[in-house]
């Protein structure tokens, strides 16, 4: 969905204005990456990124050798098969070169921070800094978001990204518990959007233009909003899920196709996840990411039973954060495009332009944002 | 549009990064190739009708992600499989020696019956082979599978063949086990006398 031409030129003005101020208006970028249309176009995200990231003033460079790490392989064997992220109407030496600056890019960045590790769609995520921001850029940039909010994908195993991805069945509960309960009978678990979570959708959303109005948002936002976002998704095709049979393979790929389908309604999913984070913000979801994490067969559980003792209910966790009547009102007017609050909406921008910034500041990664599931690992 | 099927089996691919599992899968499903084709991140999914023995059977193929630090996920799907295919690539030594530790993870995670087939891809590349067929098919009976095949995604070898004599094993079996009980639970590896299940579960795809 594009902003009327009149629109977009008034906020390319806004972002201009914000990055003129001295020191840049970072608030005031996240506002307007969160915001309809986010940046508008990749020559504004070219200038505003390393701003959303703090990396502006940033001069690091390609370390030496890069073609000796260990996941050379393995690296160069998906680099190779990234051709359909690449623009239309390139030659074979743009091609080499793209990829070429693709391998150096994902090198580079596990050869500054060898406590990384490399995972298939991680290069999915800097083609997209590549292609919108160039190679000498995106060194700085894609360095940080991989310790921050990509941090716990690049753990040495997928537990932490297993536990990050059971965030979106409390999500999910929220808003609609009678679905939670169809798809917990049908077995169909989460692993369906791993790697809408783990590539931030740019394995599966097909145009490129999207793909990029999805990193301005997430790079504003809380590292968990992608997840988030996955659950506004499959909030949003509820009736499909519920209308079939109870069926993990079925659900299963209803749900790989609809993230693929070039109409998703970005915009209103973009609205529905802020206003979901605000109304439940990560701290309020922890006990029953733990709780599924408990009851799901697939993974190891080896320390899942002492944090859902300790940890108290949820209920307790909303009415203490006043969430209970808001949830109410929620059940009430179910949280439809129409009824999506201009009042709630000024909330979630701001605070998630707040956590946003802070996030950087203090240099957490996703998990420490959420100590009651995570304390314990 | 009625979509009538006799038996569902569900068949997935497990093997290193690369050997050409998603190839194969797209080549069977479409009849075509391509050739950049995206790594599998996760588990892919795909459906496809066959005609065997006048039988409709449908076969839900999981695609999987073949870099290590997957496994531990794609292990939840083993459970239910009827049938796996370990796949490697001629050309590529290391990933005919990872199919020790794949079929590994079949016999710790895969039901007991499940139907097994070795797969060597790539076999088009003939002067980069460095896999013999002997060998190959040696480490096939120590696996205990139905079969060690050579296929070639890119030159469409033996793709339809491997599918074909996966369902027709698990047809063969499925027969079996009616005609030693006909009224256990057969694992809802039949669906043909439930006829509510019969047009959904396979109306999808
Ligand atoms: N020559 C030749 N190349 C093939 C064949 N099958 C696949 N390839 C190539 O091998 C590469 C990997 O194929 P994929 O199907 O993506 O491999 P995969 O096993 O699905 O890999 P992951 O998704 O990473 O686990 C591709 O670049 C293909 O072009 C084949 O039969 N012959
Ligand atoms: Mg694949």
């Amino acid at each position: 969905m594009l902003l009327e031409p009149s629109k977009a030129k008034a906020k390319l003005k806004e972002v201009n204005k914000a990055l003129n101020k001295n020191p840049v208006d970072v608030a005031a970028l996240r506002k307007l990456c969160i915001s309809p249309g986010g940046l508008i176009c990749s020559e504004a995200r070219q200038k505003v990124w390393p701003h959303l990231l703090d990396v502006a003033e940033s001069k690091i460079g390609y370390p030496q050798d890069l073609r000796r790490h260990k996941e050379c392989r393995q690296v160069i064997l998906d680099v190779d098969r990234s051709g359909k992220r690449f623009p239309d109407g390139l030659s074979d030496v743009e091609k080499e070169e793209l990829q070429e600056n693709l391998t150096d890019l994902i090198l580079g960045v596990l050869t500054i921070h060898p406590e990384l590790h490399y995972y298939q769609g991680y290069h999915d995520i800097c083609i997209t800094f590549l292609l919108v921001c160039g190679a000498e850029a995106s060194l700085a940039m894609v360095e940080k978001i991989s310790t921050h909010h990509l941090r716990d994908f690049m753990d040495p195993t997928m537990d932490s990204t297993t536990h990050i991805l059971n965030y979106l069945i409390p999500i999910l509960k929220m808003a609609n518990p009678k679905l939670v309960e169809y798809m917990e009978k049908s077995e169909v678990g989460t692993i369906f959007a791993l790697s809408w979570l783990i590539t931030w959708y740019s394995y599966v959303v097909p145009d490129q233009r999207d793909i990029e109005r999805l990193y301005d948002f997430f790079l504003s936002c809380h590292p968990l909003m992608p997840v988030y976002f996955a659950a506004q998704i499959v909030l949003d095709n509820a009736d499909k899920i519920l209308d079939g049979p109870c069926e993990m393979a079925r659900i299963y790929q209803l749900l790989l196709q609809i993230a693929r389908k070039p109409n998703l309604p970005l915009e209103i999913l973009i609205q529905r996840s802020s206003d979901f984070y605000i109304q439940f913000p990560p701290s309020s979801l922890a006990h029953d990411a733990a709780e599924f994490y408990k009851n799901n067969l697939a993974i190891s559980t080896f320390c899942d039973h002492a944090l859902v003792a300790k940890h108290e209910a949820p209920d307790v966790v909303l009415k203490r954060m006043g969430l209970v009547e808001v949830k109410k009102e929620e059940n009430e007017e179910s949280p439809t495009e129409g009824s999506w609050k201009r009042a709630s909406k000024t909330v979630a921008i701001a605070l998630s332009g707040a956590v946003g910034a802070a996030l950087l500041a203090v240099g957490g990664r996703a998990a420490e944002w959420v100590p009651q599931l995570f304390g314990y690992l | 549009m009625e979509d009538k099927c006799d038996y569902l089996f569900k068949i997935i691919l497990i093997g290193d990064a690369g050997v050409g599992k998603t190839c194969i899968v797209q080549r069977f499903k479409t009849g075509s190739w391509f050739e950049s084709q995206a790594s599998t991140i996760g588990v892919d999914f795909c459906l496809k009708t066959c005609e065997i023995n006048g039988k409709q059977i449908k076969l839900q193929v999981w695609d999987t992600a073949g870099q290590e630090r997957f496994r531990t996920i794609t292990q939840a799907y083993y459970r239910s499989a009827h049938g796996v295919i370990c796949t490697f690539d001629l050309t590529k030594e290391s990933t005919f020696d990872s199919t020790v530790e794949w079929m590994d993870d079949v016999s710790r995670f895969c039901s007991t019956n499940v139907v097994k087939l070795l797969v060597g891809n790539k076999c088009d590349m003939i002067d980069r082979r460095k896999v013999s067929h002997e060998v190959a098919s040696a480490q096939g009976k120590s696996f205990e599978v139905l079969e060690y095949l050579e296929t070639s995604a890119k030159e469409n070898t033996n793709v339809n063949d491997a599918f074909i004599k996966m369902a027709t094993e698990l047809l063969k079996q499925q027969s079996n086990v009616k005609d030693l009980a006909d009224s256990k639970d057969d694992q809802g590896f039949n669906i043909s006398n439930n006829t509510k299940s019969v047009g959904t579960s396979c109306c999808f795809g």
